[in-house]
């Protein structure tokens, strides 16, 4: 599997990390500073970018939209 | 009333982590902490641009900032739903100056910084284009926090 920056992608990494409350096995959700885009990354496989950030904690972690201050 | 040096300290912190990560922000009211906010452009996969804004609140980093999307403006959803009102399936809160307010973190830390949030908000705005393009709800992108 190479990289994608294929909004489809994206968007499947992001549900199936959403319906299983962990990020894929296989792949990782990179967000690269130096052109603002999310890439979907083979885990394991060095990434080509020190500053490329890795999403998938903050993914995982959720938002806040279950409860909300009256 | 002006800024801590404490706060001061941690304020040239976090723009020296923002300037890393998402240099096209620009620091609005730098000096005052009533009105300081943070605001920028991101451009999502799909090449749509928008632009966050990012409330610093005058006790930083103590309570959790707020984040609006200021453009485009009006936001419009799937098929033209209106996001002003406060979602949980959307993930986001009643509109704060007009503007749609995302809804982030639930418990704030001061550990956390503007840097995580304007990332919240990028990936925010994926799953956005994830919900216009198939009308499914952000939760179904982005689950709940805990």
């Amino acid at each position: 599997m190479a990289d994608s920056h294929n909004p489809r992608d994206i968007q499947k990494h992001l549900v199936r990390t959403a319906e299983n409350g962990i990020a894929p096995a296989d792949q990782e959700l990179i967000f690269d500073p130096q052109t603002g885009q999310l890439v979907v990354h083979p885990r394991g496989v060095p990434q080509w970018n020190p500053d490329a950030v890795v999403a998938d904690q903050i993914t995982q972690d959720g938002f806040f939209g279950k409860y909300h201050p009256l | 009333m002006a800024w801590t040096v404490a706060q001061q300290i941690r304020l040239q912190m976090e723009r020296g982590i923002l300037s890393k990560y998402f240099p096209a922000f620009r620091w609005i009211n730098p000096t005052n902490p009533f009105r300081t906010h943070i605001e920028g452009n991101v451009c999502t996969n799909p090449m749509n641009l928008y632009t966050l804004r990012v409330y610093v609140p005058p006790d930083f980093p103590n309570s959790r900032p707020d984040m609006v999307v200021i453009w485009p403006h009006p936001l419009k959803g799937y098929a033209g739903r209106d996001l002003g009102e406060t979602s949980a399936s959307m993930h986001t809160l009643s509109a704060l100056d007009g503007y749609v307010q995302i809804c982030h973190y639930k418990d704030w830390s001061p550990d956390l910084t503007l840097y995580f949030v304007v990332l919240k908000g990028r990936i925010w705005l994926e799953a956005f284009e994830g919900h216009k393009s198939t009308g499914q709800p952000l939760d179904h992108y982005l689950s709940h926090m805990a």
